[in-house]
């Protein structure tokens, strides 16, 4: 419930306030929506299986998204960042399909 | 399970609503960053270096033009009154072939065209004025109409129709400029001859030493 109410809020903001990405942090951005996505899926699996703890949540979160930028960063500083952004996006979307296909286990029994 | 979710004002809520409005600025952030990105940052190296070489090339030609261009100014500013009407001259006569004020004869091809069952498509007539010009070809007639800037191709159930006047098959096309390039660039692998014989249509090229192109009837010549 306040997940749905911080995301819309978190839309409207994005929508009404218009904000400006500093351009250094414009690569980086589509990954942190999908390391965060992954944290949010993983969350939603433990809730299923009733393990879900808030620190657990709130720590993979935030660590998900900086794992993944500094990866991205690094990747930039070596000279092979498209490589290691793909490379990033692929594992964080195979953990999303896994844990998607694990609630979908849960809830439907298929 | 669900109770979890439920709305209850403890620390560790409120930071998950924190995260969850920090992830939706996040997601409508790179949204929007996408949307208003130009379409070459997504472009591969590869294509980005094409379209450099592109603009390259491009600017290089500008900058010869420019020079010639230059050249022939201070000619003009430094020359007698002579040596400018002699340019002057000159720019008319190009002026003139340009805009088929005058007919114009030289070298040239003559190209017969028929069409097969399925006719001839009007863009396969422009692609083929497109590849004349692009060959270096100073002026072309097809069907005996003179193609200026303003000339347009059209068509009618099966016939051609070029600037308003329909044009009976076989399409004759004629066009002043050299003979061998011209051919050559009609005939490489996928051109026009082609495309054409691919529909089921004929084409003969024949290159001539002198060939005539009319000037636009209703053009009047400024010379």
């Amino acid at each position: 419930m306040i997940a749905v109410i911080g995301l819309a809020i978190g839309v409207a903001l994005g929508i009404f306030l218009h904000p400006d990405v500093p351009i250094w942090l414009q690569p980086y951005l589509p990954i942190a929506v999908v390391a965060a996505l992954d944290a949010v899926v993983g969350a939603f699996r433990a809730l299923a299986e009733g393990t879900f703890v808030d620190r657990v949540f709130i720590v993979s979160f935030l660590s998900n998204i900086v794992i993944a930028g500094l990866l991205v960063f690094l990747g930039d500083q070596l000279g092979v960042g498209a490589q290691i952004s793909t490379g990033v996006i692929i594992v964080l979307a195979m953990r999303i399909f896994a844990n998607a296909a694990a609630i979908r286990r849960k809830f439907f029994k298929a | 399970m669900w109770h979890r979710l439920a709305l209850r004002p403890t620390r560790t809520q409120a930071l998950i609503g924190v995260l969850f409005v920090a992830l939706g600025v996040l997601g409508v952030m790179a949204i929007r960053g996408q949307a208003q990105g130009s379409p070459l940052q997504g472009a591969r190296n590869e294509d980005l270096v094409q379209v450099l070489d592109d603009l390259t090339n491009r600017r290089d030609r500008l900058e010869v033009e420019a020079r010639r261009l230059e050249v022939a100014q201070e000619r003009i500013l430094a020359g007698s009154q002579g040596q400018a009407l002699v340019e002057a001259q000159r720019r008319v006569t190009g002026l003139e072939i340009l805009s088929g004020a005058t007919p114009v004869s030289g070298a040239g091809v003559t190209l017969t065209i028929t069409a097969g069952q399925r006719g001839l498509a009007p863009a396969l007539v422009l692609d083929m004025i497109q590849e004349l010009r692009d060959a270096g070809a100073e002026a072309i007639a097809v069907g005996g109409v003179r193609m200026v800037a303003s000339s347009w191709v059209g068509s009618e159930g099966d016939t051609i129709v070029i600037s308003g006047s329909q044009v009976a098959e076989p399409l004759v096309v004629i066009a002043v400029g050299e003979p061998q390039t011209i051919a050559t660039a009609l005939q490489i692998p996928g051109g026009v001859a082609e495309t054409i014989r691919a529909g089921g249509g004929s084409i003969t090229i024949d290159r001539e030493d002198r060939v005539q192109v009319p000037a636009l009837p209703n053009a009047s010549s400024a010379g």
